[in-house]
């Protein structure tokens, strides 16, 4: 009688703590990402960028001006290789190989931008850089589902108006970006890219990374500089007295040879060109394109004038109060 | 903050400020710190059971009322002619900071009504600056933050929207000045049409720029996706001027 009762007590426990952890089970798959758990997909997504060979297609919106590109990114033997194509309205190429970026414009001309003078490789490059939790919150957003795949938002909220809040969605498998807003500081949408197909091939065809306008005229573009002459310095550098809180010098994209300055607040990034004053500058003001603002100023008194142009993804007032507070350090 | 600026903010929320007074802090509004202090202060006031009518229970209709047994509202002869409501509608005029401005010491119900309007009038401005986070740019004549507060008070005659009319233009009167007066809040010109060299002067500074961004790999493909779609973005597409 007593090894009956006792048999069945057991059972029931037994059945009693299967249901239990199979309840667990299912509350731990439900889970919802938690906010320290933000960053851990921030560093996921950069590793992707880098480490994963995909192609698809997506769409980037800028304001009501839309773009569809197809994209081929392979990671092979430690090297990175790229190509992004505009497939509507005009054609333009980007091919990227590791630390060298090639555009391909209309008329067919290719534009070699500068090789990136960075330490070493080009893993070493990507540096896991955080939104800084002083100017940004983190936060978890929901699960949906963006090119047949299911996608984890995170949402990145800038805390003062200098800048602006970004929204993007992670494939939960591979980490990788599928889709990102930028919202301007009344939370308009003011840019959009988004993955409209994706797969993740074992390999991608080298013809893929191939433009298809190789073998045109190459070309450099230079930004003009504020010309040597006895009224400048021979080595002119510049003072910026004013930056947005959380905004550093990236000392290894700034050429102050080159009048050139680049800051960053660990999220979006700014550059700073001074030139000299010439017929065709920009006209003063903010120019806009969804999320890029570039502003333009000219400084300074006769003859030792100057034009400021800062550019980045930046709220224009951001922007004007950069450029109004650049200063030469006059070395007399 | 200045000591003066501290007087003047006590004594607007006593009642007491003078229109210069009543500029003085309209002027310093977008201060984060002046912000801070106005709440503290309201706490302070409702704690010690200080009724606040003119700010929170705005009762407009109840102030007309008031006002209309002093006189015709309409016609401005009332004492609204000699309340800052009336003297900061004449931008033009050299205000004058005698005593004619200066409201009467309370003794009668009439000039206890003249202040009350007065001072709603003006409390209203800074109110709605307040409480609805108003940044001092320029306003468009119908704004809709106006248009939402002061519709939230009992409309029920034409006077009343007179009133309401009146309010928003001192409201936008005094915002349009500040923001000449102030540098700080100047905001950037915004340059919505492009020439064709703008856009490749504009294009060749994007070049740079998204080199910079895209190869430091914080935001995966998005600024190369900005550099090969840069001819899509109105640049070439007969967008601009010639």
């Amino acid at each position: 009688m007593s090894r009956q009762s006792g048999g069945m007590k057991y059972g029931m426990t037994i059945r009693f703590w299967l249901i239990a952890c199979a309840c667990l089970g299912w509350l731990g798959l439900s889970v919802q990402v938690r906010a320290d758990d933000a960053s851990t997909w921030l560093k996921r997504m950069q590793r992707a960028a880098l480490e994963q060979n995909y192609q698809g297609t997506f769409i980037f919106v800028r304001g009501d001006m839309s773009s569809t590109q197809q994209i081929f990114h392979r990671y092979a033997n430690g090297i990175e290789h790229e190509r992004l194509l505009q497939v509507d309205g005009t054609m333009g190429e980007v091919v990227r190989k590791s630390g060298e970026v090639t555009c391909i414009l209309p008329e067919n001309k290719a534009v070699q931008l500068e090789q990136f003078n960075g330490p070493g490789k080009p893993a070493a490059a990507f540096v896991h850089v955080m939104p800084d939790p002083q100017f940004y919150a983190l936060k978890p957003g929901k699960v949906e589902r963006i090119a047949n795949r299911i996608c984890q938002q995170i949402r990145i909220e800038a805390l003062d108006e200098y800048r602006y809040s970004y929204s993007l969605w992670l494939d939960q498998e591979t980490g990788l970006l599928l889709k990102s807003l930028i919202n301007d500081l009344d939370g308009a949408v003011l840019e959009r890219f988004q993955f409209t197909s994706i797969e993740f091939p074992e390999q991608i065809n080298d013809e893929d990374l191939m433009p298809e306008s190789a073998g045109q005229v190459v070309e450099h573009e230079v930004i003009p500089v504020p010309p040597r002459d006895r009224h400048w310095p021979d080595r002119m550098m510049w003072d910026m007295k004013w930056l947005p809180p959380g905004f550093a010098t990236s000392r290894e994209r700034s050429r102050p040879d080159q009048n050139l300055m680049v800051f960053s607040d660990g999220m979006t990034a700014f550059s700073v060109f001074i030139e000299a004053v010439s017929g065709d500058q920009m006209p003063e003001g903010a120019s806009r394109v969804g999320a890029t603002t570039a502003y333009s100023q000219t400084l300074g008194v006769d003859p030792h004038r100057y034009v400021v142009t800062v550019m980045g993804e930046i709220p224009p007032m951001s922007a004007m109060k950069v450029a109004e507070a650049v200063r030469p350090q006059m070395m007399e | 903050m200045e000591q003066r600026l501290r007087e003047s903010l006590s004594a607007l929320l006593d009642g007491e400020a003078d229109e210069l007074e009543s500029h003085r802090v309209l002027a310093w509004s977008n201060e984060a710190e002046l912000r801070t202090l106005w709440a503290r202060y309201h706490r302070v006031r409702t704690v010690m059971g200080v009724s606040d009518t003119q700010l929170h229970d705005f009762d407009i209709s109840r102030s007309i009322a008031a006002a209309l047994d002093q006189g015709d509202v309409a016609s401005g002869a009332s004492p609204l002619r000699h309340s800052a409501l009336a003297q900061a509608e004449k931008p033009s005029q050299a205000r004058s900071t005698d005593a004619q401005t200066r409201p009467a010491t309370p003794t009668t119900p009439a000039a206890n009504a003249t202040k009350l309007w007065k001072l709603s009038g003006i409390a209203a401005s800074i109110a709605v600056a307040f409480v609805v986070g108003l940044n001092f740019k320029a306003v468009e004549p119908n704004s809709p933050v106006l248009d939402k507060v002061v519709a939230a008070q009992p409309a029920d005659s034409a006077v009343l929207a007179q009133h309401v009319a009146r309010q928003n233009a001192v409201a936008q009167e005094l915002v349009a000045r500040d923001a000449l007066a102030s540098a700080e809040a100047r905001q950037p010109k915004l340059i919505d049409r492009f020439t064709e060299a703008h856009a490749k002067r504009f294009n060749s500074y994007l070049l740079r720029h998204a080199e910079n961004a895209a190869l430091s790999g914080r935001q995966g493909v998005v600024p190369l996706a900005r550099v090969a779609s840069v001819n899509s973005m109105g640049m070439s597409d007969g967008r601009y001027e010639r």
